[in-house]
């Protein structure tokens, strides 16, 4: 439906969340979310991951209720164990760990955990509300691209999310450089020919998404599990959670902590690369800089719990933003969420904005609605949610591997699937061993047979000529981004350098 | 100086180069086409992969590429998941194999409790009744939703007439 305006999406999208199916797939992913979140080792990625395949059969709108309910809830789960017992759920959560958990140890976990949920809801809506707010613009944006402009959008995203890998730029474009080989597997749409299936009619179609991404993400977090072993926490217990609207109020007494936050977890979030964890810390920094009691952070300031929790929450509507617009997803949730959409048949990319609006909305209206559920759970159940964590590793590892691989297997009814999710387990688990990001080979794997289509629909358009790439504007301006990107490392290296010779003479 | 800082990473990335080399080899197979592009890449593994083991070596170039692009080696060990033993990693990435291999001949409802029974009870060290009625709930957890709920047939294995 290209020419849907946004109004009608909206109500469409409501309509579909009003349904008892659609209410029922949102809690259920409200629950799984918090679960998932609370869990440290397990977080949003696996949890999409695991329930993907099971969404095969369902209408587009009603799985974008389940993921976009998973999505909102997991920061909230995570800050429950971050609070409770000093272990973040998931990885952004540990800014939250800082002045949580003391605040938790002087008898105020109540207040504390009434603050990071009322901070991480409003934060997620401040998220949503840009995201909408820059729809309109995205499509414009979008509809002045071509394909060299797609071609280089996709070059750029995984340039960006190879330098934002920390030290680890030139296993980040390995891994990109993988994902590529891996889509160039099977059928070629550009020539009609086959390329590398080892000889097996299995591989005709390609590396699945699916099997590949339950692999990568949930058996490799298992097999992780499995080797470090024990249970998740020791330290779990029943905690007295009391004056949780004294938490609630400080979150409105601290506005601008709480607006700062969800500012910058939104911008953060739309860097493809930078995610949540960033958001949070950078949040935290400067919530301690706007305090009036500064020397208080890591003892137990309610402003050190609000500043990480909103920035957490406010990066999903931050990173939903190149994730639909361009296909580009901004953190490895967002480039599982990617292979959700693949299995829906929405093609990530800039015409999913238009051709698919009313699904997109299904997904923001979730995102908001699920934000706001968690919250709720969050205030009256913390102290039992945090008992999660005392569930047995090996208890939960045979679970999950048996769950995915049942979970891929139901999607085609092909075995070969659970071996290529049981391989890709194997691969992720080694790749997060040594250090190769697996979220660029992901979305080298989504974005491969993309570029390669545009790439020779340029060349076709150009007669064969490169300079295409360099005498369209947007284009070039992409190539320069992109190259601007591979510098990165090398001023960064160069700042630390000296700094470090400018600190022995101070 | 020459030397390696650190012998398994620096082989990564060599069995990485060589793996571009085969790449690019078989990507020239194909006709121009379907194989350019491939071969491209197939080179810019090679050269990532050469890169990437040279940042690993006790070298001024490695030195250099290790400033340029801004990697520590020291972060490397310390960031990494630590292996326990080679007997936990190698039994870790063991089981899940295993348990394919079993569905394949077995099935899924037929493996599942076994798989789970024997990696609780062997490799968890949990007792056996934990282990057998844990084993039972999940397996009646996921019988329950892929065939009742969402109605998927499960595979039955080679042994009892299904096909690959």
């Amino acid at each position: 439906m290209p020419n849907t305006n946004m109004l009608e999406s909206t109500l469409a999208a409501l309509h579909v969340l009003f349904t008892p199916t659609g209410s029922m797939f949102l809690m259920l992913g409200v629950v799984v979310g918090l679960l998932f979140g609370c869990m440290p080792g397990l977080g949003g990625t696996t949890a999409i991951a695991l329930l993907m395949p099971l969404t095969y059969g369902m209408e587009s709108n009603e799985a974008m209720a389940l993921f976009g309910g998973i999505m909102g809830a997991v920061s909230a789960g995570g800050s429950i164990s971050a609070i409770l017992i000093n272990t973040p759920g998931t990885a952004p959560n540990a800014a939250t760990c800082f002045d949580g958990y003391p605040l938790a140890k002087q008898g105020k976990a109540g207040i504390a955990i009434g603050a990071a949920s009322v901070a991480s809801t409003i934060g997620g809506i401040i998220g949503v509300v840009v995201l909408v707010a820059v729809i309109p613009l995205l499509k414009s944006i979008v509809l002045l691209f071509g394909p060299p402009e797609f071609f280089m959008m996709a070059v750029m995203g995984l340039t960006a999310i190879a330098v934002s890998t920390g030290g680890q730029f030139l296993r980040g474009l390995i891994a990109a450089a993988f994902g590529l080989i891996l889509a160039f597997v099977g059928y070629d749409s550009v020539s009609g020919g086959i390329r590398f299936t080892l000889g097996t009619d299995y591989l005709w179609d390609g590396i699945s998404l699916v099997p590949a991404l339950t692999g990568l993400f949930a058996i490799s977090e298992m097999i992780a599990l499995s080797v470090s072993g024990g249970t998740i926490s020791s330290e779990a217990k029943s905690t007295r959670i009391v004056s949780v609207f004294e938490g609630v109020r400080a979150v409105f007494v601290h506005w601008k902590t709480l607006l700062q936050g969800s500012v910058i977890g939104t911008i953060i979030g739309a860097i493809p690369g930078l995610g949540g964890t960033v958001a949070a810390f950078l949040s935290y920094t400067a919530a301690q800089q706007i305090s009036k009691h500064p020397e208080t952070f890591g003892k137990g300031n309610i402003e050190g719990v609000i500043g990480p929790e909103a920035a957490n929450n406010a990066k999903d509507g931050g990173s939903l933003i190149p994730t639909l617009a361009f296909g580009i997803p901004g953190s490895a949730e967002m480039a599982v969420f990617l292979g959700v959409l693949v299995l829906h048949g929405l093609e990530p990319g800039p015409m999913l904005l238009i051709e698919h609006q009313g699904v997109m909305f299904s997904l923001i209206l979730a995102l908001t609605a699920s934000c706001i559920i968690a919250t709720l759970i969050t205030l009256v159940v913390a102290r039992y949610l945090v008992l999660i964590t005392l569930v047995d590793v090996h208890i939960l590892v045979p679970a999950v591997i048996a769950t995915s691989l049942v979970g891929v297997y139901a999607l085609k009814e092909t075995f070969g699937d659970v071996i290529l999710a049981a391989v890709f387990g194997i691969v992720g688990y080694l790749m997060i061993r040594f250090k190769f990001p697996r979220v660029t080979l992901v979305i080298a794997l989504i974005l491969g047979g993309i570029a390669e289509r545009t790439l020779h629909q340029s060349l076709n358009m150009a007669s064969g000529d490169w300079t295409i790439f360099f005498t369209r504007g947007i284009s070039l301006s992409l190539v320069i981004i992109t190259l601007g990107c591979l510098t990165i490392p090398a001023i960064q290296s160069l700042r630390r350098r000296r700094k470090l010779e400018e600190e022995p003479a101070e | 100086m020459t030397g390696l800082i650190e012998w398994r990473n620096f082989s990564i990335s060599i069995g990485i180069a060589i793996f571009g080399v085969i790449y690019i080899v078989w990507a020239g197979t194909y006709p121009r086409d379907l194989g350019t592009l491939p071969g491209l890449v197939g080179w810019l593994t090679v050269i990532l992969g050469l890169l990437d083991a040279l940042t690993y070596t006790d070298t001024a170039a490695g030195a250099k590429v290790r400033r340029l692009v801004g990697h520590t080696v020291e972060e490397d060990e310390a960031d990494a998941p630590k292996d326990k033993d080679w007997r936990t990693l190698g039994a870790s990435i063991g089981w899940p194999a295993a348990y394919v291999t079993a569905v394949a001949f077995f099935g899924f409802i037929a493996t599942t409790p076994v798989y789970i029974v024997l990696y609780m009870w062997l490799f968890g060290k949990r007792s056996l009744r934990f282990s057998l009625i844990s084993s039972l709930i999940v397996t009646v957890i996921i019988w329950i939703t892929f065939e009742y709920l969402f109605q998927y047939p499960l595979f039955d294995g080679l042994l009892f007439g299904a096909s690959f």
